[in-house]
């Protein structure tokens, strides 16, 4: 789901990097030092899960969390991503560096979702837990979809829309459990103290 | 994580400083990734070998590091190759800008490690809270991966086999919260040590001539793209 250098036009990346970084501007300030402490961990944790590659769909996919990041820190998601995505782009070559902004806006927005998702009313914690988790997940796929049609690399890239449906579901399961077991060992994780 | 982003014994960019390497190669970066034209991409791929070659990076590091991006960038071009067919350009051009944006960024990694890394982007006056973040997720990171590795242990010892896929979700609960409870500690920890949230980068060495030649590599990378521009606009 990380888009590589020279993949997209650069007009659209530089608009990607100015929105991005409006998104870090926005959604990072006033951030007391105790919250980075908070950031880094969840960007840790969605960088060394993303080193877990397993097989699906006759690809190798791998997850990212940006669902459970939504729901642990609310907004401050968003800049935790950016970075996780720089780190990763810097250290692994997993995205570009001009593709930056777009990854991030991608995969921010999908942490986004996951947010209004999570705080949904009505819904029990476990069924708003793994929507979150699939919203995380499978919005950035959709978003990375019509980018690539837009671009002009014709229809054959949303077959991989379908690969990502699979690995959103996995991810909706697990967030929707994870969110369980801190609920009963931790619940102040998920109220944001 | 921190064998696959060690720094590479033998590089000669490792004594460059932080700031001249993230500048220069950061630079060249974009500027390969913004080339449109097969020859002006060949160039700026031929250079980027050039910088590598001269960094005394072994060929089998150029090779792990193109297989990385190989099967993304192969099924884009291969995409492109499908849709413009019989124009096979713009598929070359993917390729041309993946592999050397892979290398110029490879080689930043290669020649420098993390910590000064994020030294170098906050000497640069990159946004607090990115290279606050950047700094902690390097640090948890270790913690982070430790934590797993003890996991597997302990459930192996108690007789457990590979995990499945019902396993996944209290895994992650329990590495989360126990790795949260440390970072509270570390954080708690570096407040009273009167952290404020910005992590100091320090000043950094005066640059030597050395530095900024490496810097203005950037720059060179970019002349065969400002050609391209040119030419353009001439034919406007």
């Amino acid at each position: 789901m990380h888009i590589a250098d020279g993949i997209l036009p650069p007009a659209w990346c530089v608009a990607g990097h100015a929105l991005a970084l409006g998104g870090v501007a926005l959604l990072g300030r006033r951030v007391e030092p105790a919250e980075v402490a908070r950031m880094g961990m969840m960007s840790a944790a969605g960088f060394v899960v993303s080193m877990l590659h397993f097989p699906l769909l006759g690809t190798s996919v791998h997850l990212g969390l940006m669902g459970f990041t939504g729901v642990l820190l609310g907004g401050r998601a968003f800049p935790v991503i950016y970075t996780t995505l720089l780190f990763q782009a810097l250290l692994f070559q997993h995205g570009g560096l001009l593709a930056l902004g777009v990854n991030a806006l991608n995969m921010g927005l999908g942490a986004l979702a996951a947010i209004v998702l999570w705080r949904a009313p009505g819904l029990p914690e476990v069924v708003r837990g793994g929507l979150a988790g699939f919203a995380g997940t499978y919005l950035p796929a959709l978003l990375l979809v019509a980018e690539f049609q837009a671009a002009g690399y014709g229809k054959g890239f949303a077959a991989i829309a379908a690969v990502y449906l699979a690995v959103a579901v996995i991810e909706g399961a697990l967030t929707a459990t994870a969110v369980t077991f801190v609920r009963q060992a931790k619940p102040a994780l998920l109220e944001g103290r | 994580m921190n064998a696959p982003i060690a720094v590479v014994a033998g590089c000669r960019w490792t004594g460059v400083e932080s700031r001249a390497k993230i500048v220069g190669l950061m630079g060249a970066a974009v500027a390969v990734a913004a080339g449109q034209g097969v020859v002006v991409v060949g160039v700026q791929l031929a250079l980027a070998g050039a910088w590598v070659a001269a960094g005394g990076l072994p060929l089998r590091w150029v090779l792990l590091r193109c297989a990385l991006v190989t099967p993304f960038a192969a099924m884009m071009a291969a995409l492109l190759a499908f849709e413009r067919a019989p124009d096979y350009a713009p598929a070359l051009v993917v390729l041309g800008k993946a592999y050397g944006s892979v290398l110029l960024l490879g080689m930043l990694a290669a020649a420098t490690p993390v910590p000064e890394l994020v030294a170098g982007l906050e000497r640069l006056r990159a946004p607090a809270v990115l290279v606050a973040t950047a700094s902690f997720t390097y640090r948890y990171g270790q913690l982070l991966e430790e934590e797993w590795g003890r996991m597997d242990r302990a459930r192996v010892s108690r007789g457990g086999r590979g995990a499945g896929w019902g396993d996944w979700g209290p895994r992650l609960g329990v590495l989360l919260v126990r790795s949260w409870d440390r970072s509270e500690r570390v954080a708690s920890a570096m407040i009273a040590r009167g952290f404020a949230g910005r992590l100091p980068g320090g000043e950094g060495r005066r640059w030597g001539l050395g530095d900024y030649c490496f810097a203005a590599g950037g720059l060179v990378m970019a002349m065969p793209l400002g050609w391209e521009v040119w030419l353009v606009a001439g034919r406007g």
